[in-house]
């Protein structure tokens, strides 16, 4: 079988191809053509651009995705697109896209959760291959710009949200923090870039909610106890100067607690989800699922369970990419859900 | 200009409670404050005095949350979170479709970093200004 995929949610325009045969699969094709440095900026996403640039990106994306596959229209099986969640102007454009190719070409049109796609993307590794052998029940943790969520999957078609951040997602707290220290956007990079070697206990931030006894997260309180602490710092320094203050030891030392704060709690509440729910599997998704520290910390702690296997996405497939609408919408085809004529773009679309 | 001092989530959440009570449906509340201010806060405040059960999480990264309100007798059925941290310009709320919520007379439309379209505020009638600063553990609530 062979899958079409089209993303663009947020400021990533995707199209991939996957082949899939029994438990075999192959990339054909996976193209992002990202729009962060015309953001950049404006320190986020333009709605308004985004959706024009997804429109300029997404036809010739396809034509070169379908050449790189060696590919014919004809040749497409499915075609899967993201209708949610995201920001809505950009869902609309790879809606109507795939919806109007599935029109014309006579396809299956599959819409896909854009959560799910990113939990999902765990069972493929590397270009080729089998899809990875993920036991159930599995939980994932969600981390990204726009959500911080665990998800029990107790089969991969039965998903449900335990816990949830209550303000903040980890993403956002990453790109306020790095805001706050002056380091430009999007801040997840640049603040695991500082924080590389520092010390992660030269500032003593909260772990919001860390005692809760609930699976759920708060990152809004954290933001705000950096921002204070940041404010005694340059005040203390280089501000009476009259320019920025660039104390660059104190911006890493602090990159480092904040972004150790965020993957504390982020780990304890994996851990205790897992044991609650006596999972075989934890599985790491979304695009704060690219930051090292984090990956290494999780895979460790997960380690020391009886019984449990780590998964994490492929680097390449942490950030927003088509591939993992592709084996999204393949798991979906398989559960047999038809007739998606009328679907519509849903910015707030759940698990 | 009703000033309120609030040294805690729940008294915010109070503050929150009464203003929720004087809504008739229409109003625009323009929240205006710095990082960490409270305004998400003042939000999860009213959504609680609507009875919306959703948790009302910040809207930054998509820009604009509806939540639908059930609270009978009143004739608000909804209450749209808009967040213009991320945004350019006041256009950019059209994009998004957030006109065809103000002045719409069964919602309540609440504006995060509300200074960034001040201007185009000015052309709305039913606009509640709040401007929270924040001294030390204490926060402080401008109305008017």
């Amino acid at each position: 079988m062979i899958l079409l995929a089209i993303e663009t949610s947020c400021d990533e325009t995707a199209v991939a191809v996957l082949k899939i045969k029994g438990q075999s699969y192959q990339v054909l094709a996976n193209l992002v053509s990202s729009q962060i440095y015309i953001h950049k900026k404006y320190g986020g996403v333009v709605p308004e651009v985004a959706a024009r640039k997804h429109l300029e990106n997404v036809l010739p994306l396809l034509d070169k995705a379908l050449k790189q596959a060696k590919l014919k229209q004809k040749d497409i099986d499915v075609i899967g697109v993201v209708y949610g969640p995201g920001l809505i102007t950009s869902l609309i454009v790879g809606l109507e896209t795939a919806k109007t190719l599935a029109l014309v070409w006579q396809k299956t049109l599959i819409p896909v959760n854009h959560i799910k796609a990113h939990i999902l993307a765990n069972f493929l590794k590397g270009d080729k291959g089998k899809f990875q052998k993920i036991k159930f029940p599995a939980l994932c943790l969600v981390v990204s710009g726009g959500h911080t969520s665990l998800v029990l999957l107790k089969d991969l078609n039965n998903f449900k949200t335990i816990g949830q951040t209550r303000d903040d997602a980890v993403g956002e707290a990453f790109d306020k923090v790095a805001k706050i220290l002056d380091l430009g956007y999007p801040g997840g990079p640049i603040i695991s870039q500082k924080a590389k070697n520092a010390d992660k206990e030269a500032f003593d931030l909260p772990r919001p909610m860390i005692k809760s006894n609930d699976f759920d997260f708060s990152f809004s309180g954290l933001k705000t106890a950096v921002k204070y602490k940041w404010e005694k710092v340059s005040a203390r320094g280089g501000s009476a100067s009259g320019g920025k203050f660039k104390d660059d030891k104190a911006i890493r030392n602090m990159c480092a607690s904040f972004q150790q704060a965020c993957i504390d709690v982020l780990i304890s509440k994996t851990i205790l989800a897992a044991k609650k729910y006596k999972v075989k599997s934890v599985l790491l998704g979304g695009g704060v699922s690219a930051n090292k520290e984090l990956r290494k910390q999780l895979e460790g702690a997960v380690k020391k369970l009886d019984n449990v296997e780590f998964y994490q996405p492929d680097l390449s497939l942490t950030t927003d990419n088509a591939l993992m609408v592709a084996i999204a919408a393949y798991f979906r085809y398989k559960e047999g859900k038809g007739n998606w004529e009328n679907i519509k773009v849903d910015p707030n679309l759940e698990i | 200009m009703t000033k309120y001092i609030t040294k805690s989530e729940q008294d915010t959440y109070e503050i929150a409670a009464r203003i929720a009570k004087k809504l008739k449906g229409g109003e625009i509340i323009a929240l205006a404050g710095d990082l960490g201010a409270g305004k998400t806060t003042f939000v999860q405040g009213l959504a609680k005095a609507f009875n919306i059960k959703k948790q009302v999480t910040s809207p930054t990264f998509v820009l604009m949350k509806v939540y639908p309100i059930s609270h009978k007798p009143l004739a608000i059925s909804q209450l749209v979170h808009v967040d213009c941290y991320r945004l350019d310009q006041a256009q950019e709320l059209f994009y998004l479709g957030v006109e065809e919520y103000l002045n719409n007379s069964n919602t309540i439309v609440v504006v995060e970093w509300a200074d960034k379209i001040r201007k185009y505020l000015r052309g709305f009638k039913k606009v509640i200004w709040i401007k929270i600063k924040i001294n030390n553990a204490q926060r402080e609530f401008n109305i008017k």
